[in-house]
């Protein structure tokens, strides 16, 4: 029987020809994670723009950002909002009409992430009652597998990139000035590092293919120091202890490439 | 930056408002803008292919010929091209009742002109989807649209009767301009032409007025 043949019809057994011997299909490690490249400000209608590729996944993000009146106590979490689109674009997963599901766990997944990270105060106005409140708009241009992680990068880098006008007031009101030169703060970077669990063998940044094949997908937060820092796993089959520790390891051997790209 | 200043809402408004002269075109009335144009962008898809003209960037991605589904009547011995524009939300155009309104004609306008140079007799029963997102906006973007989509056609080896590429022109204080940006656009008060050109076998459709 022909390979893509056989790859079409028989995808675990395919798969596990190659697991078996340590290495996958497109010729990685188990362990191994594709090339990941961050690009920051190639958009000049947005205020700051980033772009991601995690091998062929590709995630592009541009923010906007909109003054308004927070209303209530003292903000606790910075005000993001966060638009994912998945269109028919990037993949033929996604038909036309009815947003994906997906996209709103990315949405989610992003919202939670970066409204923790960014320090409020830094969107802070001096002016009583008055804050910056950003949009972030994530396009997925190609889908090939991991896309949580190429989605937080991306929204991160594009933050990062983001430059605010400052305001003054006058008796006319309050105007923008046309230099843009105020950024947003951190409190501190933490990236993911997710894994697909496959036959009870761990690996690291799974491909669309591997994604399908997958029986859980487990997500690891790191931070700059290399500490462990938080944990996904939503449903999938059951796994040990030993399993969700040698992927903490994993992550945390990743993560030092990941905030070097987002860095630069 | 063009004519269309950073939105930031109903409570501050822009210093200096909102007019700021347009740069002077730095290239000839028919000199078009450095081109970039790149097929197989998106491996997933049957074909893909990205265009950028310096500000503007359009992706478009094909996926087809797919079964046709449901119990259509009409049309089952020719494929059936379904065209869809999308834009991001900081291509660069504020008015959400404007960009609405033309991306439904916009959409139109290309799958006529695809239909046009696309075999569709050679796939009976099934349809060609062609979806576009328009990253940045710098003007001329329908054209690049058209343009892009044909080498997408291309790139998932979809028959075509020939290679397809568009352009539009406006006509500005008595001068022509080729390929003009999102400002010297809206300063055209004169109705504006958007010629679509065949390889070899010269105009396929002309257009005028148009919003570009």
């Amino acid at each position: 029987m022909e390979v893509k043949v056989f790859e079409r019809v028989h995808p675990r057994e395919y798969f596990n020809l190659f697991s078996e011997k340590g290495i996958r299909p497109d010729g990685r490690s188990l362990t191994g994670s594709r090339k990941t490249a961050v690009r920051v400000g190639s958009i000049r209608t947005a205020l700051g723009s980033a772009m991601v590729k995690c091998g062929s996944t590709t995630m592009l993000c541009g923010t906007t950002a909109k003054v308004i009146n927070p209303t209530g106590a003292k903000v606790e979490f910075a005000p993001i909002d966060v638009n994912v689109e998945l269109l028919p674009l990037c993949s033929a997963k996604y038909r036309p009409g009815r947003k994906p599901e997906e996209s709103y766990h990315l949405q989610e997944l992003v919202a939670q992430h970066v409204r923790r990270l960014v320090q409020p105060s830094s969107l802070e106005l001096e002016f009583e009652d008055m804050m910056w409140s950003l949009s972030l708009d994530i396009y997925c241009l190609e889908d090939d597998g991991n896309m949580d992680d190429a989605t937080l990068l991306v929204a991160m880098a594009a933050l990062k990139d983001t430059r605010l006008p400052e305001i003054l007031s006058s008796e006319e009101g309050y105007h923008v000035t046309k230099s843009r030169t105020r950024t947003v703060d951190f409190r501190e970077l933490i990236v993911p590092v997710s894994f697909g669990v496959v036959d009870s063998r761990v690996v690291v940044d799974p491909d669309s293919s591997e994604e399908a094949l997958c029986e859980s997908k487990v997500t690891i937060f790191v931070d700059e120091k290399g500490s462990f820092r938080g944990l996904s796993k939503s449903g999938g089959s059951v796994t040990s202890k030993d399993l969700l520790s040698t992927c903490s390891k994993l992550a945390v051997q990743r993560a030092p490439a990941l905030f070097s790209q987002l860095s630069n | 930056m063009g004519l269309r200043e950073f939105d930031y809402g109903p409570l501050v408004s822009v210093e200096g408002g909102s007019e700021e002269t347009i740069r002077e075109r730095k290239r000839q009335w028919n000199e078009l803008r450095p081109l970039f144009m790149r097929t197989r962008m998106v491996s997933q898809a049957a074909g893909s292919s990205y265009i950028e003209a310096e500000n503007s960037k359009v992706i478009c991605s094909v996926s087809g010929p797919l079964a046709l589904t449901g119990g259509r009547t009409e049309a089952i011995e020719r494929a059936k091209i379904s065209c869809y524009i999308s834009r991001t939300k900081f291509c660069g155009l504020e008015d959400a009742e404007l960009e609405k309104r033309a991306t439904t004609e916009y959409e139109g306008i290309l799958c006529r002109a695809l239909e046009s140079i696309v075999r569709v007799e050679q796939y009976p029963k099934s349809t060609i989807e062609v979806h576009v997102l328009v990253i940045e906006d710098d003007g001329s973007t329908l054209p690049a649209a058209i343009t892009c989509a044909c080498l997408a056609l291309a790139d998932a080896k979809i028959e075509l009767r020939e290679l397809m590429a568009c352009c539009s022109v406006a006509y500005a204080n008595g001068q022509l301009l080729l390929d003009p940006t999102l400002g010297e656009a809206e300063k055209a008060k004169s109705p504006r032409f958007c010629p679509l050109q065949q390889a070899r076998r010269g105009y396929l459709s002309l257009r005028c007025p148009i919003l570009c």
